[in-house]
C-alpha cells in the first residue's frame, strides 16, 4: 500500500468558473491522493464549494478538465460521479425525513430477497454494520426526523461511505458535531485513508486540521495560495495565505467618533438555542457591521431584529425605549428597515414594475381622493431611480429584467422612501457587479452622514472591516469579540470567527 | 412486526383504524340492522369503489402530487364497459383491456403534463378530468348501455360476505402495500415525495416515478370504475364525479400526507371505509341522505387542519 | 422590440395575443354558424353570459392574489336556490332575498379565507370541499326538490334593455369598471398584486397578507353570488347544480385571458375577451351538437393548453447547486 501512496486518483487541472460574470476559481487544480487526506480551507467565498461541487459533479466548469485514473471523465450528475466513487457529503443535508435511518443509508442499494422484495431486516443489519466502520452509534430503525443533527451527519456521512466511494468529500462535517463526536469521525477519517480511500475535508476550524490531515491546501478568490504537507505550515501561515489583502480606498472614509446616542440597543437577546445572550450597541449614524463565519447566528438575529422570527429573551431598546418587535409591521413602526440576503424571493416582486416596487411601502402618500395619483407614483418611482442611479428602460419594466446590482439597488430604494431610522443590512452586496457595490458603499456612508444608522450583516470580510464603525463577530450564537473601526484586522476577525476570543484581544474595546 | 419506516407510516393511519372501530361500535350498538350479514355485506360492497380509488390516490399523494381526474376516469370506464363489453365474443377482455388502457393514456398525459411542462398537478389532473368527462359523455351521452351479463355473474360471484369486487379490492391492496413498502419502486415513490431534488441526486429517476404514479392511479381507477359499473349495472358518464374529491379525503383521513412521502396505503382503505360507513350509518339512522356532503366536506377539511397541526407541533420542538 | 413589448405586457391595456385568440374565435363561430349571424344575435351572447363575466372576474381576482374558489360554482347554485326559495314570486321580497343570499356568499367567502390564510391550507382542496358542503347544505334546505319562483320585476336584470344596452351586460361592465379601479388605483389593489406575486415579500413589506387573502376570498364569493342572482334571473326558476359548470369555466376564461396559475400576473382586461372565448367556442361546440361534451372538453383542454404554454414561456426555475 505504501507504494501506491502517491497514486492520484481524482485529479482536476486549470479549474475555472463564473457566475454570472464574477469569477469564483481562476485556474485552480487539485489532485485527491490514494490514502491522502487533503484539508481545504478558505475564507467564504473563496471557492471552496464551488470547488467540490465541480468534483463531484454538481457543477460543470467552464474551463479545465477533470482526470480519474489519468484517463479525462466528464460528470453528468452528482450520481454519475457517485457511481465513479466520488462522494460528497454536504453541508446540507439530504436526508429523508420520514424514513429511517437504515432506509436513508441503503437508499438505492436495499438488499432484496428472491421475490424481489426488500428486505427490511437484512437491510437495517447492513446499515448497522456500516454505522459500525464508522464507529458512531445511531439507532438505524430511529426516523430522521427525530435525530439530533450530529446523528444526522453521521448517517450522512454512512449513506456516502454505504457506496464504497473512493474519494470522499466531507464539507465542514464537525460544524453539528461537539469533541468526542469529531473525535470519532477523525478516527473513521484516518482509518478509510489507511484503507486507501481519499478524503477532501473542509474545515473553518483550523485546529483540526492537525489532527486528520495529511496535506494543506489553501483558497483565496479563487485562486490557490498554498499546498503543503500539514507539518511544514503553521497556522498563522495558513490563516495568512487565506487573508492577505490590501484594504483598497474603495470604502469612502468613515466618521471620526461614535456618537454616544444609542438608537438600537440589544440587552441580553437570545433566541431558543440559535443566540444566546447577545449584547449589542448601534449609535445614532453609524455604521455597525456583524461578521463571523456563515451559520453563526446572522440569519437569525438579523431577523429576530425584524420581528420575522422574534427574540424569545431579553430586551430590545429603540432609542431608549424598550421595544416589542413582534412581526415585520412592529418593527417598521419602529423605524426598522431590513434589506434580505435574499433579494428575489424576500425584497422584491419580480413580475412587478420597477416603478410598483420602488413605490410598495408608500402607496397611501401616493393616493389623492383615495386613488392612486398617476402623476405622484410616476414622479416617486422617477426620483427613486435617479436617487440610487438604477439603469433601467423606465419605470414600468419588470425588475426581473433588470441585473442583480439594479435589483439590489431598487430593494434599497424602496425601504429608503419608507425613511427608516434603522437600516439592517443582510448581506447586502452578494452577488451584484463592482460598480453598484461601490455605488451601495457611497449610498450607506451617506445615510449615515444623514444620521440614519445601519446594521449590517456581511460574510465579505473586506466589505465589514471596510465599511464598519465597530464589529462584532458571531461564534456558535453568542458575540464572540467586537472590534474597533479602526483595529480590526482580517487576522483577528478570522480568530474570533474560529472561536479563538481572547487571542484577538477583544476585551480591548470597552463596551459603550 | 414491521421493522422501519413501515412503523411509522402505519401509526399515521392508526387514528383513522381508531375512528373505524368506534363508527363500527357505535353502529352496532345503536342499530340492530347494522351487524347482519346483509348490512355488512352492503357495506363492503358499497365502499369497494372508493377503496380501490384510494389506492390510485395515494401513490400520487405519496410522490407529492394529487389526482383530481380520478373521478372522470371511473365515469369513463363504466362507459366503455357499457359499450363494449356486451359485444359478442371478444366484448368482455376487449372492454376490460380498453378502460385499463385508457385509464394509463389519462395518467400518462397528467404525468407528462407534471414533470414535461411543469404544471401544478391539481390543474392538469383538474383540466384532464374535465376533458375525460366530455369524453365520456361524448361516448354516451346518458346512463344506460349495456353490460354483459357474464361480466357481472363473474364480478359479482360471492364467497362468503365478499364478492369478486370486494376480493379484487383487497387484492390490489396487498399488491399496493408489497409494491410500496417493500420494492425499490416504493421507496422511490416515497424518496421522491421526501424530497424530489435530494431523491433525483442519490439516482433515483424522479420524473420516470411521477409519471407511473399518475399511471398507476389511472388504471385503477379503470378497474375502480368496473367495480361501479358492476354494481349500478350501466354505464354513467357523470357517475363518477365525486370519487376525484373522496378518494383525496379517504387518503387524508387515512393519514396520507399531502405534501409526500408519508402515510400507508392501508390507511386509505381505513379512510374508504370510515366514509362508507358515513353513508350507511345515515341509512341506518335515518338521517336525510343528502347530510352526506356537508360531514364530507367538513372531515375533509377537518382531516387536513388536524394533520397540518400535528406536522406543525413536530418541527418546532 | 419584441422583447420590449413583452416586457410591458402586462401594461398594455389590450392584452393583443388575446383579442388575436378572440378574433380567432368569432371566425370559428360564424364558420360554424355558417355566417348566418346577426349583430344582435352577438349582443344575446354578451348580454346572456353576463354570470360567466362576473364570476370569471371574481376568479381572476383570487388567482391574481395567488389563491384559487373552486367553490364559485356551488355558491351561484347557492344563492339560485336561496334567491327563489325567499322570494317565492312576490316583488316585496326581493331584497331579502339578495340580501339573504349575498350574505351567505360574504360568509362563505370569509371561511374560505380565513382557513386558507390562517391555517396555511392548500385553497384548492379547501374550496373544493366547501363546494361539498354547500351542495349538501342546498340538497338538505331543499330536501331534493328546489322550490320557490322568482317575482317578475326581478327579471328585469336579464331581460331589461337601457335603449340598445342589455342591463345584464350593463351590470357586468359596471363591476368589470369598478374593479378595475380597485386593482390599478387603489393601494389595496395593489397589495393583492404584490401578495400574489410574492407573498413573503409582501410579508416582509408590512403588508397585512392576511387580511387581504380573506378579503380577496370574500370579495370573490360576493361575486360570485351576484352571478348567481343574475343567472337566476335569466333561468327563473330554481334548480340544483344550475352553477357547477361555472367553476371551472370561470378558470379557464382567467386563464385564456392571460392570467397565470402562480399569482400576481393577469389583468381583468385580459378576462373579459377570455370569458368571450370560453363562450363561443362553447356556442361553436353547442352548434356541432355537443353541448354538454363540448364544454367540458373546451374547458380541460383550454386550461391544460394555456397553462403548459404560460409555464413553458417562463423559464424554468434551476435550484442553485452550489
Amino acid at each position: 500500500m505504501q507504494t501506491n501512496q502517491n497514486e492520484v486518483i481524482l485529479a482536476g487541472c486549470g479549474l475555472c468558473k463564473q457566475f454570472s460574470g464574477n469569477p469564483v476559481l481562476t485556474g485552480v487544480s487539485i489532485a485527491c491522493r490514494r490514502g491522502n487526506v487533503l484539508a481545504l480551507v478558505g475564507e467564504n467565498g473563496a471557492g471552496k464549494s464551488t470547488l467540490m461541487n465541480i468534483l463531484s459533479g454538481g457543477l460543470m466548469p467552464d474551463d479545465g478538465r477533470l482526470e480519474m485514473d489519468g484517463e479525462e471523465i466528464v460528470f453528468s450528475s452528482p450520481h454519475a460521479a457517485k457511481a465513479r466513487g466520488v462522494a460528497f457529503v454536504h453541508q446540507e443535508l439530504s436526508l429523508m425525513e420520514n424514513m429511517t435511518v437504515g432506509e436513508n443509508i441503503m437508499l438505492g442499494q436495499e438488499p432484496l430477497t428472491g421475490r424481489r422484495l426488500i428486505s427490511q431486516r437484512a437491510l437495517h443489519r447492513e446499515a448497522e454494520r456500516i454505522l459500525a466502520e464508522i464507529g458512531y452509534h445511531v439507532p438505524v430503525e430511529r426516523i430522521v426526523s427525530e435525530l439530533t443533527p450530529a446523528q444526522k451527519q453521521m448517517t450522512e456521512i454512512a449513506k456516502a461511505w454505504a457506496g464504497k466511494p473512493r474519494v470522499m468529500i466531507l464539507d465542514e462535517p464537525t460544524s453539528s458535531l461537539n469533541k468526542t463526536e469529531s473525535d470519532q469521525l477523525f478516527r473513521f477519517v484516518r482509518r478509510i485513508r489507511d484503507e486507501g480511500v481519499s478524503v477532501v475535508l473542509i474545515t473553518h476550524r483550523l485546529e483540526e486540521i492537525p489532527l486528520a490531515c495529511d496535506d494543506v491546501m489553501v483558497l483565496k478568490d479563487g485562486e490557490m495560495t498554498a499546498h503543503e504537507r500539514v507539518d511544514r505550515i503553521t497556522r498563522d501561515e495558513i490563516i495568512c495565505r487565506m487573508v492577505g489583502r490590501e484594504i483598497t480606498n474603495t470604502y469612502p472614509a468613515r466618521c471620526k467618533a461614535l456618537s454616544a446616542d444609542l438608537l438600537l440597543e440589544l440587552r441580553d437577546v437570545s433566541l431558543g438555542r440559535e443566540l444566546s445572550h447577545i449584547s449589542m450597541a448601534v449609535p445614532r449614524g453609524s455604521v455597525i457591521g456583524v461578521g463571523g463565519l456563515e451559520g453563526q447566528g446572522q440569519y437569525e438575529l438579523a431577523r429576530a431584529l425584524f420581528g420575522i422570527r422574534p427574540f424569545t429573551a431579553g430586551e430590545v431598546l429603540v432609542a431608549g425605549q424598550p421595544a416589542r418587535i413582534r412581526s415585520p409591521r412592529s418593527a417598521m413602526r419602529h423605524g426598522i428597515a431590513y434589506v434580505p440576503d435574499d433579494r428575489k424571493l424576500e425584497g422584491l416582486v419580480l413580475p412587478l414594475s420597477v416603478g410598483e416596487n420602488i413605490s410598495m411601502l408608500v402607496l397611501k402618500q401616493l393616493c389623492a381622493r383615495g386613488l392612486l395619483n398617476r402623476r405622484k407614483t410616476e414622479a416617486c418611482a422617477l426620483e427613486g431611480m435617479e436617487s440610487l442611479r438604477i439603469r433601467a428602460h423606465s419605470h414600468r419594466q419588470p425588475v426581473a429584467s433588470l441585473s442583480g446590482g439594479n435589483q439590489q439597488k431598487i430593494v434599497f430604494t424602496k425601504w429608503l422612501q419608507f425613511k427608516p431610522k434603522l437600516l439592517v443590512l443582510h448581506e447586502p452586496t452578494r452577488g451584484i457587479d463592482v460598480q453598484s457595490k461601490l455605488e451601495i458603499y457611497e449610498l450607506i456612508r451617506s445615510l449615515t452622514a444623514q444620521g440614519l444608522s445601519v446594521l449590517i450583516f456581511t460574510s465579505d470580510m473586506l466589505e465589514l472591516i471596510g465599511l464598519s464603525d465597530r464589529i462584532y463577530v458571531l461564534y456558535e450564537g453568542a458575540v464572540s469579540g467586537q472590534l474597533c473601526g479602526e483595529d480590526a484586522t482580517e487576522e483577528k476577525i478570522m480568530q474570533l470567527s474560529a472561536g479563538l476570543g481572547n487571542a484577538a484581544g477583544g476585551g480591548e474595546v470597552p463596551h459603550v | 412486526m414491521f421493522k422501519g419506516s413501515l412503523r411509522k407510516h402505519l401509526w399515521q393511519a392508526m387514528p383513522a383504524f381508531a375512528i373505524l372501530a368506534a363508527m363500527i361500535a357505535f353502529a352496532s350498538v345503536f342499530s340492530e340492522k347494522f351487524a347482519t350479514y346483509a348490512n355488512i355485506k352492503n357495506v363492503i360492497s358499497q365502499s369497494s369503489t372508493l377503496a380501490i380509488a384510494a389506492i390510485g390516490q395515494t401513490f400520487v399523494l405519496l410522490q407529492g402530487g394529487i389526482d383530481l381526474s380520478v373521478g372522470s376516469t371511473i365515469s369513463l370506464s363504466t362507459v366503455i364497459l357499457a359499450q363494449v363489453s356486451s359485444v359478442p365474443g371478444v366484448g368482455i377482455p376487449l372492454a376490460l383491456i380498453t378502460a385499463v388502457l385508457a385509464g394509463a393514456l389519462v395518467g400518462l398525459i397528467n404525468g407528462l403534463g407534471v414533470v414535461r411542462f411543469r404544471i401544478p398537478p391539481m390543474i392538469i389532473t383538474l383540466s384532464t378530468g374535465s376533458l375525460v368527462k366530455g369524453i365520456a359523455l361524448l361516448i354516451q351521452p346518458k346512463p344506460g348501455g349495456n353490460i354483459s351479463v357474464t361480466l357481472l355473474d363473474i364480478l359479482t360471484a360471492k364467497a362468503g360476505v365478499l364478492n369478486t369486487s370486494s376480493l379484487m379490492a383487497l387484492a390490489l391492496y396487498a399488491l399496493a402495500f408489497l409494491t410500496l413498502h417493500y420494492t425499490r419502486y416504493g421507496r422511490q415513490v416515497y424518496a421522491v415525495g421526501n424530497d424530489a431534488l435530494h431523491a433525483r441526486q442519490s439516482g433515483v429517476a424522479a420524473d420516470r416515478v411521477v409519471v407511473t404514479t399518475y399511471m398507476v392511479s389511472g388504471m385503477v381507477a379503470a378497474v375502480a370504475g368496473m367495480v361501479l359499473a358492476m354494481r349500478v349495472f350501466s354505464g354513467d358518464p357523470l357517475i363518477g364525479d365525486n370519487y376525484s374529491m373522496d378518494s383525496v379525503a379517504a387518503a387524508v383521513v387515512g393519514g396520507v400526507s399531502l405534501i409526500g412521502g408519508s402515510g400507508s396505503v392501508l390507511g386509505a382503505l381505513a379512510g374508504a371505509l370510515v366514509l362508507g360507513m358515513i353513508n350507511n350509518m345515515m341509512n341506518m339512522l335515518k338521517v336525510f341522505a343528502y347530510y352526506q356532503y356537508i360531514i364530507k366536506g367538513a372531515i375533509l377539511v377537518l382531516a387536513l387542519l388536524v394533520f397540518r397541526i400535528k406536522r406543525r407541533a413536530r418541527t418546532t420542538c | 422590440m419584441l422583447t420590449k413589448w413583452n416586457e410591458n405586457r402586462r401594461y398594455s391595456k389590450l392584452p393583443l395575443r388575446v383579442y388575436g385568440l378572440l378574433l380567432a374565435a368569432i371566425l370559428l363561430f360564424f364558420f360554424a354558424a355558417q355566417w348566418k349571424v346577426s349583430p344582435s344575435h352577438l349582443i344575446n351572447i354578451v348580454r346572456q353570459n353576463a354570470p360567466l363575466g362576473i364570476v370569471a372576474i371574481a376568479q381572476t381576482l383570487v388567482l391574481l392574489m395567488g389563491g384559487i374558489d373552486l367553490s364559485v360554482g356551488a355558491v351561484m347554485s347557492l344563492t339560485n336556490i336561496l334567491s327563489t326559495a325567499l322570494m317565492a314570486g312576490n316583488p316585496d321580497n326581493i331584497l331579502l332575498g339578495v340580501t339573504v343570499s349575498l350574505g351567505f356568499a360574504l360568509l362563505i367567502g370569509f371561511v374560505n379565507g380565513i382557513i386558507v390564510a390562517r391555517f396555511k391550507m392548500p385553497p384548492f382542496l379547501i374550496t373544493m370541499a366547501m363546494a361539498t358542503i354547500i351542495q349538501g347544505g342546498y340538497y338538505v334546505y331543499t330536501r331534493g326538490i328546489p322550490r320557490g319562483s322568482l317575482p317578475d320585476a326581478f327579471r328585469v336584470i336579464s331581460e331589461g334593455w337601457l335603449g340598445p344596452v342589455p342591463i345584464a351586460g350593463l351590470v357586468w361592465l359596471s363591476v368589470w369598471g369598478a374593479l378595475s379601479l380597485v386593482l390599478y388605483k387603489t393601494p389595496y389593489g395593489r397589495h393583492v398584486y404584490i401578495t400574489g406575486a410574492n407573498p413573503q415579500t409582501a410579508y416582509l413589506s408590512g403588508i397585512p397578507t392576511m387580511g387581504i387573502t380573506v378579503s380577496v376570498y370574500m370579495l370573490c364569493s360576493l361575486l360570485a353570488g351576484l352571478a348567481g342572482l343574475i343567472l337566476t334571473a335569466f333561468i327563473g326558476v330554481p334548480s340544483t347544480g344550475v352553477g357547477d359548470s361555472f367553476t371551472l369555466n370561470s378558470i379557464a376564461a382567467s386563464v385564456v385571458g392571460g392570467t397565470s396559475f402562480v399569482g400576481g400576473v393577469g389583468t381583468l382586461e385580459g378576462t373579459f375577451p377570455g370569458v368571450l372565448i370560453m363562450v363561443l367556442l362553447q356556442s361553436t361546440l353547442t352548434i356541432l351538437n355537443i353541448p354538454e361534451a363540448g364544454k367540458s372538453i373546451s374547458q380541460g383542454v383550454v386550461i391544460a393548453v394555456m397553462v403548459g404554454i404560460n409555464m413553458r414561456v417562463r423559464k424554468p426555475k434551476r435550484r442553485k447547486t452550489a
